[in-house]
């Protein structure tokens, strides 16, 4: 079944690169969306070995994307947030 | 009847693996629409005042429901899709093209319900705003406010929901008679649908966090499966 290869495949991709948005702070979506392609090709026979490894990958990167974020908060005080929110809304407003 | 659904489930997964492209522009069209009719209100109305209060329930509750007319469009196209018809971007519309005052009215009541069930939580939300708790704790209030108003109305709606699908088949069935077949079609099998509605929340969750662009795999799978239900249970 070509196409059941096809979402494993999308998987897999995304999950790699779910691993490299890591930095860019974009992993969860991208993470997602191959744990979405990799559950979808799931047929009468199960998982292949590719989306297996992509779902793995994805959620590796969700799994790293949620770190980074309780991270950003334990390490951002909560003053440095207001202040980060005050600026933003200055940026908006102007 | 886990075992059932998980069934109708794979089947509808093994059947979708090289369809999923068909439905891109269909779901394009629909998100737009969908982003159209929720802005929309509040963009035209967007000064406070009791008429324009009114003016924004009123535009979302007939927005509402002519969105909805676009929901009917993507149940013909799983049906379409599972009877080997190829699809068009027109099919979307179909609701509207074809007899459209019985759709309609059972978008109508639909919304209506919808608007009944979700009028006694806004109290709630005042509350929230009026305590001033933190902004994070708000979001988390409101989000939980939102999920409980979703659950409520599928609750109710659950019995309904299959009027469009037998109005889609037989095109002189007005919305009286099929809302009284849908409520016999899903007499004894009310516990099974819910199961199979609820059993799409991780895939949602999972697409919600995709920045919705999942929902672009998640919806025709799930459009599919209750068409796939529905053909195999009539």
């Amino acid at each position: 079944m070509p196409s059941a290869n096809n979402l494993s495949l999308t998987s897999f991709i995304f999950g790699i690169v779910s691993l490299f948005c890591i930095i860019l702070g974009f992993s969860i979506p991208v993470g997602a969306l191959g744990t979405i392609t990799g559950l979808l090709s799931r047929g009468r026979a199960g998982l292949d070995q590719r989306a297996k490894i992509g779902i793995a990958l994805s959620l590796a990167g969700i799994a790293a994307g949620v770190c980074l974020i309780i991270w950003s908060f334990n390490t951002i005080s909560v003053e440095e947030l207001r202040q980060l929110i005050l600026q933003y809304q200055d940026i908006q407003g102007a | 009847m886990t075992r059932m659904i998980s069934e109708i489930k794979t089947d509808s997964r093994e059947f979708m693996l090289d369809k999923y492209m068909p439905f891109l522009p269909l779901l394009l069209v629909f998100f737009l629409l969908d982003i159209a009719s929720s802005v929309l209100p509040d963009m035209v109305f967007s000064t406070e005042g009791l008429y324009n209060e009114i003016a924004r329930f009123g535009t979302g509750f007939i927005l509402n429901v002519l969105f909805g007319l676009t929901g009917v469009g993507l149940i013909k196209a799983a049906l379409d899709t599972l009877r080997g018809v190829p699809l068009k971007v027109g099919t979307l519309f179909f609701a509207f093209q074809n007899r459209s005052n019985r759709f309609i009215l059972v978008q109508i009541l639909f919304t209506a319900i919808k608007t009944a069930l979700v009028l006694p939580l806004i109290p709630l939300n005042e509350y929230a705003v009026r305590t001033e708790m933190s902004t994070l704790k708000y979001y988390a209030f409101y989000t939980g406010i939102q999920l409980l108003a979703l659950f409520i109305t599928m609750l109710a709606t659950l019995r309904l929901i299959w009027a469009n699908y037998f109005m889609l088949d037989d095109l002189s069935l007005d919305a009286g008679p099929a809302l009284k077949k849908s409520l016999a079609f899903s007499k004894g099998k009310t516990l099974q649908i819910l199961y199979m509605k609820l059993s799409f929340a991780g895939l949602y969750i999972l697409s919600y966090c995709s920045l919705m662009v999942g929902f672009l795999y998640v919806r025709p799978y799930a459009e599919v499966t209750y068409a796939n239900y529905y053909l195999s249970r009539k």
